[in-house]
């Protein structure tokens, strides 16, 4: 079953800011609705979601009631190197959701723009005094 | 509809009925039934084989002499040629094959009703949207034809148009057959609605799919 | 076959279409009590304490008037160049009229490169909406935006 879209862009340049949109199935019941016979319907919601960037969270929302049904995200962030972006869902009643997708991140070919100490671009390192600072997040 | 909705519906990354188009995706090529068999076995690449199929749904059936729509269609295909047990109704699997196949059709401009075949199921279609019914004593045409550019409550009261079906209801929360909405209307002026699968509802949807003739497919299309 | 539950002004019946929701339970939404502005005011207390906040810098693009309460797109985005020294921590967003005064926590950080985020939201009624923004130095910019829900005007029966 498809349970999330992810999109996130195949490719893209160091240093660039990136959007990342994450759409999943869920009901999102808020606990407030009832039946035909007065019973409360019990709350199922996601409550969080997260994103890790090769291990590295870089982004997190907390989501209460308030959150639309099959809930919606897009957010941004600055694409570093190649590798994964990982995507969990966690909710009530024990729910537990992942998906990931890859990115190919290409230097951008501007002389420090990575400030990477470890760039093998032989520009880069020909100018590579040792005087670089030394990536930062 | 505002922007925003249709900002929401033109963004496949955005719009919530795609999740259902990539479960149908999973489905068409999924084997089932007696016969063991999948659609995409026969029918091969859907963007090929189904391409425009949505935009003359729904179309007449030789075997039972009467139009079937899309829904009806992928059952009879699941009984007749994969001795599968058909779909319910409105059920995650049926909605995401349909949801699936009329995706394909996207931008296509509906051609529905132009088999002279089905010329007699229009015109009853038509008599059922001309046709005042329910406590409210109201006709479709009453409110779409006549008032279609005015509000009831807030809500737009539309033309009524169903080239975007199956589609992601706002109010509903989730993907819905163009049937549900009849059924919802014809509720709510306070009539008995007709069964999923009426041949009521399917010659009313034949008549609106006319009336749409020209526009194009905008499944799975966002509505409030 | 209308059920007449409850005579507040602000009832409505709504009825799901059965077979979408597992078990085809027919549900009934009568509108619980509404939250006070006097919550969302705790509900922004718990987050932000005693600090002042300031207003600006915080962008809530929300429509004005919903086609449907039920999904409303927000996106709320806070002018920051995001470097390591000036960033956002974290967005929060309230509401007034929900049940609950809280929407959503976001949290992000100088490798966001852009602080943005959009989802839809729910509201129950015309209400305001709230947006904090929490900097790296600590202090707190907010927006708000004021929105008008209406309700859908026909009802749908389950099956």
């Amino acid at each position: 079953m498809a349970s999330a879209l992810i999109n996130v862009p195949k490719k893209a340049k160091r240093g660039d800011v990136i959007e990342i949109k994450a759409l999943t199935s869920h009901i999102m019941e808020t606990g407030y609705r009832r039946t035909a016979a007065g019973d409360l319907v019990p709350r199922d919601i996601i409550t969080s979601f997260a994103c890790r960037y090769n291990g590295r969270e870089v982004f997190r929302a907390d989501f209460f009631p308030a959150i639309a049904a099959n809930p919606y995200l897009s957010f941004f962030t600055v694409a570093q190197e190649s590798g994964k972006f990982e995507f969990e869902w966690i909710g009530d009643k024990g729910f537990a959701e992942t998906a990931s997708a890859s990115i190919t991140v290409e230097c951008a070919g501007r002389t420090f723009a990575c400030r990477r100490p470890t760039c093998r671009r032989p520009a880069c390192r020909r100018r590579d005094s040792g005087k670089r600072a030394p990536l930062r997040l | 509809m505002s922007t925003q909705t249709r900002a929401m519906q033109d963004d496949d990354t955005a719009n919530p009925g795609m999740l259902w188009v990539l479960d149908g995706e999973t489905l068409w090529k999924t084997k089932a039934g007696g016969a063991g068999k999948a659609c995409a076995e026969c029918h091969g690449d859907v963007a090929s084989s189904m391409k425009g199929v949505a935009a003359r749904y729904p179309a007449f059936d030789k075997e039972l002499g009467r139009p079937v729509t899309l829904e009806q269609r992928i059952n009879l295909e699941r009984t007749r040629h994969q001795e599968a047990a058909p779909l319910a109704y409105e059920s995650h699997d049926l909605l995401a094959l349909t949801a699936f196949i009329a995706r394909q059709s996207r931008g296509v401009a509906v051609t529905a009703g132009d088999d002279p075949q089905l010329a007699p199921f229009v015109e009853k279609g038509r008599d059922l949207f001309m046709r005042r019914e329910g406590q409210l004593n109201l006709a479709c045409t009453n409110c779409h034809d006549d008032n279609w550019d005015k509000h009831l409550a807030g809500s737009a009261v539309t033309q009524a148009q169903p080239n975007g079906y199956p589609e992601y209801r706002l109010e509903w929360q989730t993907l819905g057959s163009l049937e549900r909405r009849l059924r919802g209307c014809i509720t709510g002026v306070r009539a008995q609605a007709y069964d999923f699968g009426a041949p009521e509802l399917v010659e009313l949807e034949l008549y609106l799919m006319t009336r749409a003739k020209g526009m194009t497919v905008e499944s799975p299309a966002v509505r409030p | 076959m209308r059920q007449k539950l409850k005579t507040t002004r602000r009832t409505f019946l709504h009825l799901a279409g059965g077979a979408t929701l597992a078990g085809a339970i027919p549900i009934v939404t009568v509108r619980p009590a509404n939250a006070t502005p006097a919550m969302l005011a705790a509900a922004i207390r718990n987050v932000v304490g005693e600090a002042p906040i300031h207003t600006g810098k915080v962008k809530l693009d929300i429509p004005p008037l919903v086609e449907n309460g039920n999904t409303v797109p927000m996106t709320v985005s806070v002018e920051s160049p995001m470097t390591a020294d000036d960033h956002v921590k974290s967005i929060h967003v309230f509401n007034e009229k929900n049940p609950q005064p809280n929407i959503g926590n976001f949290y992000i950080g100088p490798w966001a490169g852009r602080a943005q985020v959009s989802t839809r939201i729910r509201l129950a009624d015309s209400q305001k909406v709230v947006a904090i923004a929490h900097l790296s130095d600590g202090s707190f910019w907010s927006a708000s935006a004021d929105v008008v829900v209406t309700l859908a005007a026909c009802t749908e029966e389950a099956s």
